[in-house]
């Protein structure tokens, strides 16, 4: 066999012989990491329920929604159950567009439509001190009561049916406003569709 | 690396990897982690300590290779062992400190590509045995995190008024967020640099 041959047949097998470790190395990480990683995601979006929506005891996720012409931000629907099964609400996760990246957005709302809370679980890519204050109470909190007639407003006092924007972080503010306004729509056909009242 | 007396114990490596020729303050390599991670001191350090991890076992993996990989393939064997090593750290990281991963995103899978890793890898590991690669790693490692540390402790102090985390310069302070940006990053990056140059040129006696 050429001397050319040979070399390449010991590069092959080297950069094998790595990848085969490399391979079994990960493996072995995420056999070790998995169930704890898949654990604390559901607990942060279960912790996270139970702050939009209070009584809220089990959270059913509606896997097939396709039927309720949902705005393509929503990316999650659950019916919250009371501590007696009775559904009482729904929670919903919406992926709106803010400055530089998806923003994430849970709300709890009743079956009009009208928000009982607003958590962002993810905000971390928007700007450091602008940006991401849009996950502050004191922003999140001027969505509570509303419901489909919610406006948007970037100067001057807010009406009653408005949210104003953080100064400095029209982007990200406007993102949040409409995920909620996604997550309000979303309520509201998924109770119509659904005959009124729930079940 | 010219020291008269043995250049490869531990302090003097300790002392070339944090000062004298740290990756950040004085190679200025790495610099998109440290002018992207260094918001915050807890954000700095489990970026800086997270990169040492790796830089210690792809030095040591290297260097214990460093005859059996054939010199042509040589990079791309690095790079499948560096990214090996950050992607097990990257799940231990989310398994184990959620928070600190989430506030590091992207720049925890990115480490793969960090030149201060590589550069010790092909400038380091796969010259000299295992056991100052490992040293090597250590020293190189703490010197990133030092630097980070450093950058990170302006950047806070002056963008939220808190030290990792806890509020040093009380709530009056208005918090000057050009410094959480990027362009605070640059401004602090620079005169960390030339603050540093002055104080180890002066101990140099140039």
């Amino acid at each position: 066999m050429p001397r050319s041959y040979l070399r390449l047949f010991q590069a092959i097998i080297t950069l094998f012989i790595i990848c085969a470790f490399v391979g079994g190395l990960i493996g072995a990480v995420n056999a070790l990491t998995a169930d704890r990683i898949f654990d604390l995601k559901l607990q942060k979006t279960e912790n996270a329920m139970r702050t939009v929506m209070p009584s809220g005891n089990i959270f059913n996720e509606i896997g097939d929604v396709s039927g309720y012409n949902f705005d393509s931000s929503v990316s999650a629907f659950y019916e919250a159950l009371n501590s007696d099964n009775t559904c009482i609400g729904y929670c919903v996760e919406a992926k709106p567009n803010g400055f530089a990246s998806q923003i994430t957005v849970l709300v709890g709302l009743s079956f009009d439509g009208t928000v009982q809370g607003v958590v962002i679980t993810d905000c971390n890519g928007e700007t450091p001190g602008l940006g991401n204050r849009v996950a502050e109470p004191g922003f999140t909190s001027q969505f509570n009561g509303k419901g489909s007639t919610l406006a948007f407003s970037t100067g001057g006092a807010p009406a009653s049916n408005e949210v104003s924007a953080i100064s400095g972080a029209t982007y990200s503010s406007r993102g949040v406003y409409e995920g909620v306004s996604s997550c309000i729509r979303a309520a509201i056909s998924y109770t119509s569709a659904n005959g009124g009242e729930a079940k | 690396m010219s020291k008269p007396r043995n250049p490869y114990s531990f302090p003097a490596m300790l002392k070339r990897g944090i000062i004298t020729e740290n990756p950040v303050l004085v190679q200025t390599l790495g610099m998109c982690p440290s002018l992207a991670t260094s918001t915050s001191v807890s954000n700095a350090l489990g970026m800086g300590l997270s990169v040492t991890l790796i830089l210690i076992c792809s030095n040591v993996m290297i260097s214990l290779l460093r005859k059996l990989i054939p010199d042509r393939i040589r990079i791309a064997a690095y790079i499948t062992l560096i990214a090996g090593f950050v992607t097990a750290v990257e799940m231990l990281l989310n398994a184990y400190l959620p928070s600190l991963s989430e506030s590091l995103g992207i720049f925890i899978p990115l480490i793969v590509v960090n030149c201060i890793i590589l550069a010790r890898a092909e400038a380091f590991a796969a010259k000299n045995t295992v056991y100052r690669s490992f040293k090597d790693g250590i020293a190189v490692g703490l010197g990133f995190t030092f630097a980070l540390v450093l950058i990170s402790s302006v950047r806070e102090l002056l963008g939220s008024g808190t030290l990792l985390g806890y509020p040093v310069l009380g709530a009056s302070y208005p918090d000057a967020t050009l410094f959480l940006m990027a362009p605070g990053a640059f401004l602090v990056l620079g005169f960390v640099v030339a603050g540093f140059r002055k104080i180890t040129s002066k101990k140099e006696g140039k």
